[in-house]
């Protein structure tokens, strides 16, 4: 059945890719500006920037631009940047990681600290546990990822200095050795402590910045399933069998309220890729946000198009494994 | 006691909220967190985690301030001096790029033949070039080249090197690059015939004519530094003959002559600059070894980064409201001077209809809160030449604000009372903001409505560039800045407000004219005599002020430079905008 789910969401998505591309290329080319005069600079003579737009294929009518956009990207040929002048390729293997591992242990702190905040908030209703959850929850729903992220700078940087203002790595300390590209796993795999220590004290701040929001989320999702759940009856059989509360709340009631959760977590990957952008601008984060916010800035159509389709095909994707692992969770689900 | 009951890992336990809370007090090393970590078979994330919580032996505890640690420490002289910029650099070759940011990294990697001595805009000092005379005319220039003066690869940069790399500028100014930039260069020399390889070390030009500007535009920081013509002749391809694109995007190796190299170039987070041995000007051990160029977009971070000592120098990239409480700071220096830019609001001439609409405007606007409020000290009134400049009329003409005589000037001149007027302004642009606020207010305050729109700075470039008719344009465009290539108004004044900038010639963008404006260009163009000029662009600049205003001139604006209170021999130029003349600056001994 997974087999036929997956391949059927893969058919399905070639079309959700062109109906993507098609609305990329359309905004991006409706945007007001010349990216012709952007890239020649605004000092730039006008025989300066006709070169760069008939360089740059800006000169031919949109059909064939698209058509010429389709054809490169069906060679996973994403063109070329006219803000970085690398293949858009090549720059998205150089920042995706750097937004990968961010957004991966944002990602694992808010469902490690949602899930369990969750739990013990609609365990423990309307005590002291619940109330701080709710503080939590609603701070992290209510304030704004960009300024959160000027404030812990501010205060775990500037005021105190506990922790790097951002960056990846600093000045001076090499990468590891690349395997997956994510600084904190290769240095794990080749056993470079030292730069384990530099990029986990340099992923901490954005970590948790970008988390904090989607915490929020996730531990409200978990309190409200928990309430649901627990005035079912077959917990009331369960308590009245003399199963232990920890027994109830983890195997019976947990269960089954993860269903809403896990759909929300799988949404959380999408508005964590895009809190990202703030997050990356902020803590000068050489990742993915970063890059798309400079392509858009400068009409870079290349680059602004191959990063809306790389995160749509990553929310896509992570969409697909919510799915089939509604499948585990609940085995009376059929996709048939 | 038992002493494993206070060590986590020696006892052996699976807490792993312990072990994080050992972690966290110190009682864990890193590596003791790491090993306990992994064998405790804690997931990656985890032990990252723990790594990051575990205290740093090496690590400072200081809270605040600027610790002299934290930044690349020369007890021994050198170390690394870091400057913090908004965004990268759009293009790093020498003769085709034409902003800033570029140059003040080309000015670490490259040189001109002279450059302008200190804050001097009419003194010279070497650089390339040790010795420059002229015949008596102006019309040729001769320059004794360093005798010991090599590109980063060792190759002796000689006097046909340098001819070299001239034709390449030149060549550079006609198709396919049509690089605009180039005319530094081809306004004085338009063929390399003109250059003249005497011997070795020296180089002569041959102008057919006087040229007093000629020094001037080779101090220029734009478009005229030396490349070396093996760099080029190994990257030129039939598409690209003077390798520009690969000039564009990095330094390549033995490329310049400058005091520092290029070392790398990581798009989004810096480009570093490494000290070339083999520099002519020999090195004394004081100098930084390191350039670092850190893009840090967010303007708190740049404030963060400088008051903590991890950059040492910023110029003119804060917001007003961050730059005042550095300028209370004890721990940093904040330089203000004055440069070439000035600033100004565009009327569109066509929709504005007469000039008296146009002086009317003039005198609405609110030029002391602009300047209190909005640039908080950093700019004075001026026209539209900065009195750094050769030929700025000290007397020029300035609009007072009165707005009484604004709106009798406004409704003599056919604008309908109660009329409202479209002005819009570069996206983000706090003072900018402010700008447009204030003459907001001042035109409500006579009846007059202004619709403020913020638009990006693409679209903007669009707006002033582009060949949109002007009934399709904005009445106002705020927020435009302009300085010049090298100490001459003409060149201040040719690109924005002569008939041949307009539809994208040039950023007339008001689509402004006159005729007795067009004759005084075309003689300043040509000037020989100073007292001339000087009258000339008496003239000139009545003309666009009192006489047929062409803008809202705010005025010339006063940059600032952060730096480290140890950072020594920092010395603005006011035509080296956002410059640092990295070979001569120091970090002080302590």
């Amino acid at each position: 059945m997974i087999a036929r789910l997956v391949v059927r969401r893969l058919f399905f998505l070639i079309f959700v890719l062109i109906g993507l591309s098609v609305i990329t290329f359309v905004l991006s080319r409706v945007v007001a500006g010349d990216p012709a005069r952007v890239i020649a600079g605004p000092r730039a003579s006008r025989a300066q920037v006709e070169r760069i737009r008939e360089l740059r294929g800006f000169d031919d009518p949109l059909p064939v631009q698209y058509v010429a956009y389709v054809r490169d990207l069906a060679r996973l040929d994403f063109g070329e940047s006219a803000a970085t002048k690398n293949p858009v390729r090549e720059d998205l293997g150089r920042y995706l990681p750097a937004t990968l591992e961010l957004a991966f242990y944002a990602f694992l702190l808010s469902t490690v600290l949602g899930v369990p905040m969750g739990v013990l908030s609609a365990s423990r209703r309307d005590t002291a546990v619940d109330h701080l959850s709710r503080v939590v929850a609603i701070t992290g729903l209510a304030v704004p990822v960009f300024w959160l992220a000027l404030m812990a700078q501010f205060l775990f940087y500037g005021k105190l200095g506990w922790l790097p203002d951002g960056e990846r790595l600093p000045f001076g300390t090499d990468p590891p050795r690349t395997i997956t590209s994510l600084y904190t796993v290769d240095a794990l795999l080749t056993g470079e402590w030292e730069t384990l220590r530099i990029a986990a004290r340099h992923l901490l701040l954005p970590t948790v910045t970008l988390a904090y929001g989607s915490l929020a989320v996730v531990s409200r999702m978990v309190r409200s399933g928990m309430l649901e759940v627990l005035n079912q009856d077959y917990i009331r059989t369960a308590r009245a069998k003399g199963l232990i509360q920890r027994r109830v709340i983890v195997r019976h009631a947990l269960k089954n309220a993860l269903m809403p959760t896990v759909t929300t977590l799988g949404l959380q990957i999408g508005l964590l890729l895009s809190g990202a952008f703030l997050v990356e601008i902020v803590f000068s984060w050489p990742g993915i946000g970063r890059y798309a916010v400079t392509a858009i800035e400068k009409i870079d159509y290349n680059a602004t198009m191959a990063t809306t389709l790389v995160i749509a095909l990553i929310f896509v994707g992570v969409n697909l494994l919510v799915d089939i692992l509604y499948l585990f969770l609940d085995p009376r689900i059929s996709y048939e | 006691m038992d002493r494993n009951a206070e060590d986590p890992e020696r006892r052996g336990t699976t807490n792993v909220a312990s072990l994080f809370a050992a972690a966290m007090t110190g009682r864990l090393s890193r590596r003791e967190a790491l090993h306990a970590g992994l064998r405790l078979g804690l997931a990656t994330p985890v032990v990252v985690a723990l790594m990051a919580a575990a205290k740093d032996p090496t690590a400072s505890a200081a809270p605040v301030g600027r610790p002299s640690t934290a930044r690349g420490v020369a007890q021994d002289g050198g170390g690394t001096f870091t400057v913090a910029v908004i965004s990268d650099i759009d293009d790093l070759d020498p003769n085709y790029a034409y902003d800033n940011e570029a140059s003040m990294v080309l000015l670490g990697a490259y040189e001109m033949l002279i450059q302008y001595k200190g804050a001097a805009t009419d003194e010279f000092e070497p650089m390339l070039a040790q010795t420059w005379e002229n015949n008596e005319d102006g019309s040729v220039y001769t320059f004794g080249l360093a005798p010991n003066a090599t590109f980063h690869d060792g190759s002796p940069c000689d006097a046909e090197a340098v001819k070299a790399a001239f034709g390449r500028i030149i060549a550079l100014a006609g198709p396919p690059d049509s690089a605009a930039v180039a005319a530094v260069l081809t306004r004085f020399v338009q063929s390399p015939d003109q250059i003249e390889v005497v011997d070795p070390v020296t180089i002569r030009f041959n102008l057919g004519r006087p040229q007093p500007l000629f020094l001037a535009a080779m101090a220029s920081s734009y478009g005229v530094f030396i490349t070396n013509p093996r760099v080029i002749e190994e990257n030129r391809t039939e598409d690209d003959p003077q390798a520009h694109l690969a000039l564009q995007e990095t330094i390549p190796e033995g490329a310049g002559t400058g005091p520092y190299r290029f070392v790398e170039y990581a798009v989004g987070e810096r480009l570093v600059l490494t000290k070339y041995d083999g520099y002519h000007g020999g090195w004394t051990g004081d100098e930084f070894t390191d350039i670092v160029i850190r893009i840090v977009p967010e303007n708190s971070t740049r404030r963060l980064l400088i008051e903590r000592g991890e950059a040492d120098a910023l110029t003119f990239n804060l917001t007003p409201g961050d730059l005042e409480p550095l300028r209370a700071n004890p721990a940093v220096q904040v330089l203000e001077y004055d440069t070439t830019r000035t600033d100004w609001i565009i009327m569109n001439v066509p929709r504005l209809l007469s000039v008296e609409a146009r002086r009317g405007f003039s005198h609405a606007f609110p030029y002391q809160a602009v300047i209190e409020t909005a640039y908080r000290g950093l700019l004075k009134r001026s026209g539209p030449v900065a009195d750094t400049i050769r030929g700025a009329d000290p007397a020029v003409f300035f609009y007072q604000t009165d707005t009484a005589k604004a709106k009798e000037l406004l409704l003599a001149g056919g604008v309908a009372e109660g009329e409202t007027f479209e002005y819009v302004f570069p996206a983000g642009d706090e003072v900018q903001r402010t700008v447009a606020q204030l003459f907001q207010a001042n035109l409500a305050e006579i009846g007059f409505g202004l619709e403020v729109t913020e638009i990006e700075g693409a679209a903007l470039s669009d707006l002033v560039y582009g060949d949109l008719p002007a009934e399709e344009q904005p009445h106002f465009i705020g927020g435009w800045s302009w300085w010049p290539d090298y100490n001459d108004p003409w060149n201040q004044l040719y690109p924005n407000f002569t008939i041949a900038a307009q539809d994208g010639g040039g950023s007339n963008a008001g689509d402004w004219e006159n005729t007795r404006f067009e004759e005084l260009m075309t003689e300043a163009a040509t000037y020989t005599d100073e007292a001339r000029l000087t009258e000339i662009m008496a003239e000139a600049q009545n003309i666009l002020t009192e006489q047929d205003p062409a803008c809202i001139y705010l005025g010339q604006v006063r940059y600032y430079t952060v730096l480290g209170t140890d950072i020594q021999g920092f010395q603005h130029n006011p035509l080296y905008l956002d410059a640092f003349p990295f070979y001569k600056m120091r970090r002080a001994a302590g």
